[in-house]
């Protein structure tokens, strides 16, 4: 119904991106993120894994490690190497293809994640050893570095590697000088400016800040004051399903059973 | 999930409940808790937080060494006082699991050392109950498989760390060079008389080595072949410190055998 209204009231703009109802077009309001789901240990060979949706944007990431370096040019002497590579599925865009290995749009993300996820990692535990971390864009409808820092926090935790706070990631994008959280694809490309944002959301410390194109100084700061508060909504669910999962597992192992 | 962490943190480190925690939950102040496996110590929020998912439970280990006999009696009669006794089992369950734990999570105790108090120490149980290291430390025993062997040293292929530890994902490669075979009459080591290829050896690793390989060392009577299959194809029983007999031919063979295990 909403997508109805904001294609029939667009007759001057094509790209009415919020209807005068204030909903967008898949009816969520301006500062609400899509629907979230997680699956942790969603892959039996990887030390740690999760699917991660965040609307239509799938992310699988899978973790291996912490173990022996398999390239010694790699290896730290006094931390853990991460190794983050980025994929892509040739059906994860609207239009068939397939994405090389060196596609640019993907070694951007994964320089993100190798910057943003050793700001909680506590990579001198395991000095001389390795983390290998794949993710995997199954589906991509924006948001998708953003999904990638969370599913990547949400993997290397599941991993059981320490760290000291989650990473979570959250998008904003400004239309016409409005904040819209969490942009879908066709939001974002419409946007004048997208901002991704990597928060670690217990101190809300911004551990990553990225924005492709020129933007007013108070537009941003309204853009990360969003996309911050987005960050924490998503901790709210990631940190939920992280504890059922722990849950979970530990009353497999009867050992939650006082 | 917020709840139970503020419970945590608030109730006595003694007394607390069981409870689930993630990575960042504070779990006690540092005047009254101490960082152990699956926690760090946040020195600008003066607070102990876990560093991974999982149970969190204080032990108590001051308490611990002054009740060894008491823990003992409370687990074999559970006549005491109700709450006296689940205490006491608790935190008798928290020293078995702290030391099954002990070898895996002992990168993550660093903090602990030098702090010589009496504080409980903040254990976090990961709950899928793995290593969550493998790399081998100087000192470790490892089991090893022979590749190759030359003049003057034996190539391994590392399979596990520790005596019972999970296989390692990626092989690891190890040298015994010959002066490291045995501790004794060194000069005389012959390395086709001590170790073969397709052997399993008991070895304790020296050094990380170089950039190829962890140099290992069976210099030690537990330390040695454990495993091995005769000229014949059978796997031998050993017969002295320095042969191993084909139960099926009779046949000695010559190995630098470990006293392990018998």
């Amino acid at each position: 119904m909403s997508a109805a209204g904001a294609r029939a009231g667009g007759g001057a703009r094509r790209t009415e991106l919020v209807s005068y109802a204030g909903l967008r077009a898949d009816g969520r309001r301006p500062h609400e993120t899509r629907s979230i789901r997680t699956r942790l240990g969603f892959l039996r060979t990887a030390d740690g894994s999760v699917l991660f949706e965040l609307g239509q944007t799938r992310i699988l990431a899978a973790v291996f490690g912490p173990c022996e370096s398999a390239r010694r040019s790699e290896q730290q002497h006094d931390r853990a190497h991460l190794h983050v590579d980025v994929s892509m599925t040739p059906f994860a865009l609207p239009e068939r293809r397939k994405h090389r290995v060196g596609d640019r749009r993907l070694a951007e993300i994964g320089l993100a994640v190798r910057r943003s996820l050793p700001q909680a990692v506590m990579s001198h535990l395991y000095p001389r050893s390795e983390v290998r971390l794949h993710l995997q864009i199954l589906t991509s409808d924006g948001g998708d570095l953003a999904a990638c820092v969370t599913a990547a926090t949400l993997a290397v935790m599941d991993a059981g590697v320490a760290m000291t706070d989650f990473v979570v990631g959250c998008t904003a994008a400004v239309v016409d000088g409005r904040v819209l959280m969490d942009p879908t694809q066709a939001e974002a490309s419409a946007a004048t400016a997208v901002i991704h944002l990597a928060v670690l959301p217990r101190s809300r410390r911004v551990v990553l800040c990225q924005v492709a194109s020129r933007i007013a100084a108070d537009e941003l700061r309204d853009a990360v004051g969003a996309a911050s508060d987005g960050a924490v909504g998503v901790f709210g669910v990631v940190k939920a399903a992280v504890h059922d999962h722990a849950v979970k597992r530990l009353s497999k192992r009867g050992l939650l059973t006082a | 999930m917020a709840s139970s962490a503020a419970a945590a943190a608030s109730a006595k480190a003694a007394a607390a409940p069981l409870s689930v925690v993630l990575p960042g939950d504070i779990l006690g102040s540092t005047s009254e808790l101490q960082p152990g496996p699956g926690s760090y110590a946040d020195v600008d929020a003066g607070c102990v937080r876990a560093s991974r998912a999982g149970r969190f439970e204080p032990l108590d280990l001051a308490a611990l060494h002054e009740a060894d006999a008491a823990v003992a009696a409370a687990g074999a009669g559970a006549s005491g006082a109700d709450d006296d006794g689940d205490a006491d089992e608790d935190a008798a369950e928290a020293a078995g699991g702290a030391a099954g734990g002990a070898s895996a999570a002992a990168g993550d105790a660093d903090a602990v050392e030098g702090t010589t108090r009496a504080l409980p120490l903040a254990i976090v149980e990961p709950p899928a109950g793995r290593s969550t290291t493998a790399v081998p430390a100087e000192g470790d025993v490892v089991m090893a498989r022979v590749r190759s062997v030359g003049d003057r040293q034996a190539e391994l292929v590392v399979l596990v760390i520790g005596e019972t530890g999970r296989a390692l994902r990626a092989p690891l490669r190890g040298v015994v060079r010959r002066e490291d075979i045995r501790a004794t009459d060194i000069d005389r080591v012959v390395m086709l008389q001590s170790v073969r290829p397709g052997d399993v050896v008991r070895a304790k690793v020296l050094s990380l080595g170089d950039r190829r390989s962890l140099f290992l060392s069976t210099a030690e009577p537990s330390l040695g072949v454990v495993w091995a299959k005769s000229r014949a194809g059978h796997v031998m029983v050993p017969a002295a410190h320095d042969s191993m007999r084909c139960p099926v031919t009779g046949e000695d063979e010559r190995r630098k055998v470990a006293r392990y295990g018998f």
